[in-house]
Formats: C-alpha cells, sequence, structure tokens
C-alpha cells in the first residue's frame, strides 16, 4: 500500500481531490476517481474560518489519497524482477514467475498479460 | 393358588427380560388385539341375542305350531260337540215321542226289553248318523234305564247302544266298518253288524266318570252341561277313550240319559301325526292339568314316534322364557301348552290344555349342532386372522431384517439403498454418518474421497509457482483481499491467477477450495499440497 501512496502523483484541485499513478513500463497514467471537498465553492470573509478550512482540506486530501491508493491497487503490481510498479496491461501471468513485459521479453519468458 | 400366581409373575418378568424377536413381539400384538377383538365381537353377539336366535326361532316355531293344532283340535271338538248336542236333541224329542205313544213313563222302562229293544231301534239311527257324520270313532247312548233291575249290578247296568269303528288306520282313520260295542244284539241282527268281541248288552256306567251324576241332575238346557270325560279303559278291552258326555233332557227336565262321542287313544294318533321338524318330533298332548302337572294318562296323545313319551306319564311343568319343559321323571320335552275349554260342566271343573312337544334331547343335538359349527366357523376364522397376523408382521418385519442383514454386510453404508421404511432409511442414514465421522476421526477416509484427495493433490504440480504462492496464502488463511499488499500484485491479477488455480485443481469456487484444504488439513494431508 505505502507503495502505492508513494507513487500516487497529486492532481488535486481547490475543489476536487484527484491521484493519478503512471505506469513505469507504458508511461500510461491511470486516474483515480474524483472526489469532492465538502466545503468546495464554500467562500469566507475570515481569517480564522479559512484556517480552518485549510486543516479541513489537508484532511480530506489524505483520505482521498489512501483511497486511490487502493483504488489503484486493483490495477497496479510491482514487478519482482525490476521492482517497477506496471499497469495490469504490461505485468505478464508467466509460468515461472510473474512479471513486467519488458523484463519477460529480456529474460524470453512467455506470458499472458492480465489485461489483454 | 397364590404359589402359583407367584410362579407365573416370576415367569412373565423373566420373559421380559429377555430378548424377543421383532416379528415374534408384533405378531404378539396382532393376536393381542385378533383375540380383544374376537371376543368383544362374540360377546356382543351374545348380548344382541345371536345364540340364542334358536331359542327364538323354536318358540316361533311352537307356537305356529299350537296355534295350528289349537285351532284344529278345538275345531275338531267343536264339530263333535255340535253333532252330539243335536243327537240329544233328536234322541230326546224321538224317546219322548215314543214314550207318549206308549203311554208310559220313562221310569217304566226298567225291565221291560220289549220297549228297551223299540227305543233302541228308534235311537240306532240317530246314533249311526252321528258316527257317521261327526270326526269321532265312536257314539254312543245310555238310557238310564236297565233291562233287569234284580241283578247285582244293576245299580251300574244301563242300557244304551254303542256303535265304534273296528279297523282304524293310519292311512284311512274313519273307515264304514261299524262294529256293535254295546246294545240289544236284535239290532246288530237287525242291521247286520258284527258283534265286538268284547260285546255287552249294556253299559257299566260306574266306568264312565261322572255319568251317574249327570243322570240323576237337574237340567235345564243340555248345551250347558257337556263334558269330555278324562280318559278311560274301555271295559274288558285294551283300548282307552274320552266320552263326549251330554245329558238327553226331556221337555218336563227329566234326564233320559247321556249321549256323545267317542274318540280312542288310537283315533287321536291318527288324527294328530307326530310332525318332523329340524328341532325334533313334534306331538300333540291333550290332558287334564292337575298340580302344574300335564297329566297324560287321563288325557290323549298323538303320535309318539321318535319319542319316548308314553301316554301314562305325568309331565312336571316348568316355565321358562322361551318354552316351557316337561320332565317325565325318566326324559324332558320342550314346548308349549295353552288352556282349552272342551267341556261346559258345572259337574266337571277339569282344566283341559293342549300341548305340542320335542324330546328336548333332540333340541340340545340340534343346538349341539349348530355350536359346533359355530365353533368350527369361529376356529376358522380365527386361524384366518392369525395367519393374516403372521402374514402381516413378517411383511413388516422384512424389510428391517433385511435392512439390519445389510447393515452387518456394510453394504448400506455405501449403497444408501432404500428400505421402504422412513424410520429405517433415517437409521441407516444415522450410522451412515457415524461410520463416517468415526473414519474420517481414526484418519480414515472412504474410498471414493480418498481418490478425490489424491486426485486434487495430483494436480497441485499444474500450478506455476505465482499459482502456488497464492494458494500457500490461502493455506495459510489470508483472504483474498490480503494477497495484493502480500504479493505485490493487483487485484486483477489476483483474481486471474484465482481462475487458474480452481481450473487446474477442479474446483468450481473459493468455497470448495476451502473445503478440500479443511480436508486435507483435517487428515493430515494437507503439507502434500504445499
Amino acid at each position: 500500500m505505502n507503495l502505492l501512496i508513494d507513487h500516487l502523483e497529486d492532481c488535486s484541485t481547490p475543489n476536487y481531490f484527484s491521484f493519478a499513478i503512471r505506469c513505469e513500463v507504458c508511461g500510461e497514467f491511470w486516474y483515480s476517481n474524483s472526489i469532492p471537498f465538502s466545503k468546495a465553492g464554500q467562500v469566507t470573509d475570515y481569517v480564522d474560518k479559512k484556517e480552518l478550512y485549510d486543516v479541513l482540506y489537508q484532511k480530506e486530501k489524505q483520505r482521498a489519497q489512501l483511497a486511490a491508493a487502493k483504488e489503484a491497487r486493483e490495477h497496479f503490481s510491482q514487478c519482482p524482477i525490476c521492482r517497477r510498479l506496471v499497469c495490469d496491461s504490461c505485468f505478464l501471468i508467466c509460468d515461472e514467475m510473474d512479471m513486467c513485459k519488458e523484463c519477460a521479453t529480456r529474460m524470453k519468458e512467455a506470458g499472458e498479460p492480465v489485461i489483454p | 393358588m397364590l404359589k402359583k400366581l407367584k410362579e407365573i409373575r416370576a415367569l412373565n418378568a423373566f420373559a421380559k427380560k429377555q430378548s424377543i424377536g421383532m416379528q415374534r413381539k408384533l405378531m404378539l400384538y396382532w393376536v393381542s388385539m385378533i383375540l380383544v377383538v374376537f371376543s368383544t365381537v362374540i360377546f356382543l353377539l351374545s348380548i344382541a341375542g345371536a345364540f340364542s336366535q334358536d331359542d327364538k326361532q323354536l318358540h316361533e316355531v311352537m307356537k305356529l305350531y299350537l296355534k295350528n293344532t289349537q285351532d284344529h283340535l278345538v275345531d275338531h271338538f267343536d264339530n263333535i260337540t255340535a253333532k252330539s248336542l243335536n243327537l240329544s236333541k233328536e234322541l230326546s224329542r224321538e224317546i219322548e215321542l215314543e214314550l207318549s205313544k206308549e203311554g208310559v213313563d220313562f221310569d217304566e222302562i226298567n225291565d221291560d226289553p220289549q220297549l228297551l229293544l223299540h227305543l233302541q231301534e228308534v235311537m240306532y239311527p240317530l246314533v249311526n248318523t252321528t258316527l257317521q257324520t261327526a270326526d269321532c270313532n265312536g257314539a254312543y247312548v245310555i238310557l238310564n234305564a236297565t233291562i233287569n233291575t234284580a241283578l247285582s249290578d244293576a245299580v251300574n247296568s244301563r242300557s244304551g247302544i254303542h256303535l265304534r269303528y273296528s279297523n282304524l288306520s293310519s292311512s284311512s282313520p274313519v273307515s264304514p266298518t261299524v262294529v256293535y260295542f254295546r246294545g240289544i244284539s236284535d239290532i246288530a241282527l237287525q242291521k247286520n253288524l258284527e258283534l265286538h268281541n268284547r260285546w255287552n248288552l249294556e253299559f257299566d256306567i260306574s266306568q264312565i266318570p261322572l255319568c251317574f251324576e249327570m243322570m240323576n241332575a237337574t237340567l235345564d238346557r243340555p248345551a250347558e252341561n257337556y263334558y269330555w270325560t278324562k280318559r278311560i279303559n274301555l271295559k274288558d278291552t285294551w283300548e282307552s277313550s274320552m266320552l263326549l258326555s251330554v245329558p238327553i233332557v226331556s221337555s218336563d227336565g227329566t234326564v233320559y240319559g247321556v249321549c256323545g262321542a267317542e274318540i280312542s287313544a288310537l283315533y287321536f294318533q291318527f288324527s294328530y301325526p307326530m310332525v318332523e321338524d329340524k328341532f325334533g318330533s313334534v306331538v300333540t298332548v291333550l290332558a287334564p292339568i292337575e298340580d302344574n302337572r300335564l297329566v297324560l294318562a287321563k288325557g290323549l296323545v298323538g303320535s309318539v314316534s321318535g319319542t319316548y313319551l308314553d301316554s301314562q306319564e305325568s309331565l312336571v311343568i316348568h316355565q321358562g322364557r322361551y318354552f316351557n319343559e316337561y320332565d317325565t321323571g325318566n326324559g324332558k320335552y320342550i314346548g308349549l301348552h295353552k288352556i282349552v275349554p272342551i267341556s261346559n260342566s258345572e259337574l266337571d271343573d277339569t282344566v283341559w290344555a293342549v300341548a305340542i312337544m320335542v324330546p328336548q334331547d333332540s333340541y340340545v343335538a340340534y343346538i349341539a349342532d349348530i355350536k359346533q359349527n359355530w365353533i368350527i366357523a369361529a376356529m376358522i376364522l380365527l386361524c384366518i386372522l392369525l395367519a393374516f397376523s403372521f402374514f402381516l408382521s413378517r411383511r413388516f418385519v422384512r424389510p428391517i431384517t433385511e435392512s439390519l442383514k445389510r447393515f452387518q454386510q456394510e453394504e448400506m453404508l455405501e449403497q444408501a439403498m432404500s428400505s421402504g421404511i422412513s424410520e429405517v432409511d433415517e437409521l441407516a442414514e444415522f450410522l451412515n454418518a457415524r461410520a463416517r465421522n468415526q473414519r474420517l476421526e481414526q484418519g480414515d477416509l472412504p474410498p471414493n474421497i480418498a481418490d478425490l484427495f489424491d486426485q486434487f493433490i495430483e494436480r497441485k504440480h499444474l500450478l506455476t509457482t505465482a499459482e502456488r504462492n497464492i494458494l500457500r496464502y490461502y493455506i495459510e488463511g489470508h483472504e483474498i483481499a490480503d494477497i495484493p499488499d502480500l504479493a505485490f500484485i493487483s487485484m486483477s491479477t489476483v483474481r486471474k491467477h484465482n481462475r487458474n488455480i480452481y481450473e487446474k485443481l477442479g474446483v468450481s469456487s473459493r468455497d470448495e477450495l476451502m473445503l478440500y484444504i479443511d480436508l486435507l488439513r483435517r487428515c493430515g494431508r494437507l503439507n502434500e499440497l504445499l
């Protein structure tokens, strides 16, 4: 889980939380579902209140990041050879050991992608 | 007695401790039930009167016989009485006429043979007509006069005529052969009649009960005074008869004598033949009742063939519910009787009864036959019921015993055959389950399960290293959700591996896979899978 959290790139806006992970083999980005900030669109004139909203924003963002990591767990695996984070399209089920497409090509291992 | 009771109780207690076969026990229940039902039916039948049906039937038959016999006898005796009363009237007129012609009083005819002969000549046609027309075997007239008053027995000697039939037979009770039993022989010569071999000139009235009293009584209407004598022996003969006595009364009330008809014992026998019935020989009796006894010696008895009834006996009457018992002392008869008023005289108070009876022995034999048939039928029914109970109990027990045999041979355990009895099948199921558990506890497996396990373990070689790693996680108790973190692979990869694992190991779901893992763990063969 920590691995995924480390690889999450923050794409959030003041109103929505969103994260992305890039496959280290094909370079394609995967985006998590956007989660709206609970106080999105609410403007306050008070400084103290604005400070409270900032803290709230950070807390909700952490929760959204955790949710995005869980969501990413459905689609990303770590290649046991090169230790890179790869998407299901680039991760092959091989006879001996599952590995990324590139490692498989290098080692001449036959395999079937998780998602063809 | 107490000791025997104790012995029986001890025997019963011992029997209870013994193990009895199911069929025998079931049969015992059946037999008990059949006996109870059978006893109840017999009891109800006896209450309903099914077994006293014969007594009732006999009563009905006897009643019918008695009614028919009574009707016939009363008709018969009424007819004779009417004829005799007519004879009396005719004789009275003729005698009165003759006496007036002769110009003599009735008292003067004593010691006058010519006048007596003349009177008898006048009376003969009337007596003969009565004999011919009345249903009797004799007719007579006795005048209160004698031919010789000087004789020593003149007191009892009276002149008269007595005509009788001599040759009675059962085929023709009344035949025209008339014999001259009493009377002046000149008339027999005139009429060409045969004299009876015990012929006498005059009657001995001491032999005829109440004859003397009747002749000396003062009577107005003879129809009010007629009576049948008790059976008397005819003097100097072997025969006995009952005589109807009707007084011959003149217009001034003088009794000239008596007249009437005779019914002999033999004639009565022919007139009232024995009737053969299924209950026995039915005999007709006409006899006076004295001190609750039917005195046959003073009455008449119909044909008695087939019985031991003697016409000289007295029968003690015992009243019964359906019929009476008549006890002779030597034997018993059963039947019914009824009082019949055949006499009508202030001089005679005899109570006459007509009775019909059958020997009790023959009735008892008939009842014994019926009872025997009943008993045989009941025994046959009982045997059929017992056989039926045997058949039913055997049929009921057979599937159970066969199931037990299969249990013993351990066939049913594996084959799970149906015995046809749900309780037995449930027991078999229970025993099967217990046997399976015992084997599992002992580490044994049923042959087919062991084969399945072997095949399952054998198929593990088809798994790739990654799949085997995932399987190991499952064996260690991890859930699917744990696998991505543990193996650093995506959930999609895990699912794909799962599909491959299921397909290669021949299971259809994770539950089935986990069941195999659990069973292998219990059998101690899980290591073979790793």
